[in-house]
């Protein structure tokens, strides 16, 4: 029977013994009775002041907490040298001494460290970037301000006496400036999708819509398109961005369009994480290769003399697209109208009213 | 009754841009509005002429203000709020007259009580036309207060 009993003894104190982790008592003095062989192996300089050292400046609080409730578990992250420990403290009324465990999670706090500097790192070179588009923008406009006012002013104050030919080449320098401003004025816009965003709030997309109309209001007159739309639902978004969104495809959809009468339809369904929305219209179509490629800046399929426009706008859809945590991709054959489709994440959902 | 102004209409145009300052110039010419245009090229100098102070002494005080947005020393927006805080000044009309296309600029605008938020065109012809436009509204269809002190 006591053999039996110093067996499971002598099992149970091999656990401390053989753990790879130090385990250090000391009573509320901080006076060491027990430190297993980890102690001494990883810490084999250890002086019981080093042990203590991290919690001296508030050993008293420590005790006074334990003195409250013994059951209270302090658990804390201290450094031994460069080494950062894990300690968890138990307070053991019976002996009135505190055991420490330590873990050694000096790795662990390291790549936070790093991942916490890489993304601060990250951040700021975003800010840098979005501010650096945002003065190129400006600071480029400027002066093709003056450009064009002055050139279209003498154009207007000697039009009388200019030539057919010399009319024309005013009028393309003017042409040529303005491409120059509207490819500056989407820069702008591409670098305030990440520098101006807002919180998102539930929003009516029939609203969206309507100021996604109004805003085009011009170009859906001139093309005379026809543009169509399920009830649309209300979903928590950043309401400008999904303006500027439903504003850029419907554009496109007119923009690239050689029929006659152009017809746009917009489709909701929802989906089990979301909304998947398709905008699709009897254009031009896109061919199988440039599907991808369309997305991505400066991307143009045309030349200038066929479609106007700075390949920037599908980069701002696809930019406030991801921020919606959706994807947005093109469904289309040549000659037969494209679909472009995307989805807006939701945790939520209402029903469309 | 038919309302004639009497005398040229006055209008400080607060604009840091000589370019878009000229063309303006260029406009009022071309259009033979009966004007007299002040420039201030910074929202400073703008505050100082309309509050007749320094070397603005004798500034007339305007029947319309024209306002850029973006200016140095003090903002377009700055100058709004002020002007609109002002009692002796809330009742010009102001026209913000900038490139801003931003729909936080125009929203800002108007909320600092802007009478009326206008994007400039960068081609002469246009700005023509806005300034036609301007004109016509201002000085013939709208009915403006007259007894600034």
């Amino acid at each position: 029977m006591k053999r039996r009993a110093e067996e499971a003894l002598a099992r149970l104190a091999s656990f401390p013994q053989l753990n790879p982790c130090p385990i250090v008592e000391v009573d509320l003095s901080g006076e060491v009775y027990y430190s297993n062989p980890a102690v001494e192996r990883l810490l084999p300089d250890l002086t019981q002041l080093d042990i203590l050292h991290p919690w001296l400046s508030d050993w008293e609080s420590v005790t006074d907490t334990f003195m409250r409730n013994e059951n209270e578990v302090i658990i804390r992250d201290v450094y031994v040298g460069d080494i950062c420990y894990q300690q968890t403290l138990h307070y053991r009324l019976r002996t009135h001494r505190v055991r420490i465990y330590g873990v050694d999670i000096t790795q662990r706090k390291q790549a936070e460290s790093e991942l916490e500097r890489s993304a601060a790192e990250l951040t700021r070179s975003n800010k840098d970037l979005e501010q650096f588009a945002n003065v190129i923008s400006h600071d480029l406009q400027v002066p093709l301000r003056a450009v064009v006012g002055y050139i279209s002013l003498i154009e207007s104050q000697l039009h009388e006496q200019l030539d057919e030919q010399t009319r024309q080449q005013f009028e393309a320098a003017i042409q040529a400036s303005a491409r120059m401003e509207q490819l500056i004025t989407d820069l702008l816009a591409l670098s305030l999708v990440g520098s101006q965003d807002k919180p998102f709030m539930d929003t009516s997309l029939e609203d969206v819509l309507e100021r996604a109309l109004q805003s085009i209001h011009a170009i859906v007159q001139d093309s005379g398109a026809k543009i169509t739309s399920d009830i649309l639902p209300t979903l928590r978004v950043d309401a400008g961005q999904l303006v500027q969104l439903f504003q850029n495809l419907l554009g496109n959809a007119m923009k690239f369009c050689d029929n006659p009468l152009p017809e746009i339809h917009i489709s909701a369904h929802q989906q089990e994480d979301g909304w998947l929305f398709r905008v699709r219209d009897n254009g031009i179509g896109i061919d199988q290769q440039s599907r991808e490629r369309i997305f991505q800046i400066f991307q143009r399929l045309h030349t200038r003399n066929e479609y106007l426009g700075s390949g920037i706008g599908l980069t701002i859809c696809k930019k406030i697209v991801d921020r919606h945590g959706g994807n947005i991709w093109v469904e289309s054959q040549p000659g037969e109208g494209s679909t472009f489709c995307f989805t807006i994440k939701q945790r939520r959902t209402f029903l469309p009213i | 009754m038919k309302v004639t102004v009497m005398r040229p209409v006055e209008i400080l145009l607060v604009e840091d841009s000589p370019s878009d300052a000229e063309l303006m110039l260029e406009a009022l010419d071309a259009l033979q509005v009966q004007q007299s245009l002040s420039i201030v090229v910074d929202g400073v100098f703008a505050m100082e002429f309309l509050r007749r102070q320094g070397a603005y002494a004798n500034a007339p005080r305007p029947d319309l203000i024209l306002l850029d947005l973006n200016l140095p020393r003090k903002d377009g927006r700055e100058v709004l709020a002020e002007i609109k805080a002002d009692c002796e000044l809330q009742r010009i009309p102001v026209i913000v007259l900038t490139t801003s296309l931003a729909e936080k600029d125009i929203q800002q605008a108007y909320k600092l009580h802007t009478n009326c938020y206008i994007v400039k065109p960068m081609v002469f012809k246009d700005f023509l036309t806005v300034v036609e436009s301007i004109n016509y509204f201002w000085f013939n269809i709208a009915k403006l207060p007259t007894n600034f002190g």
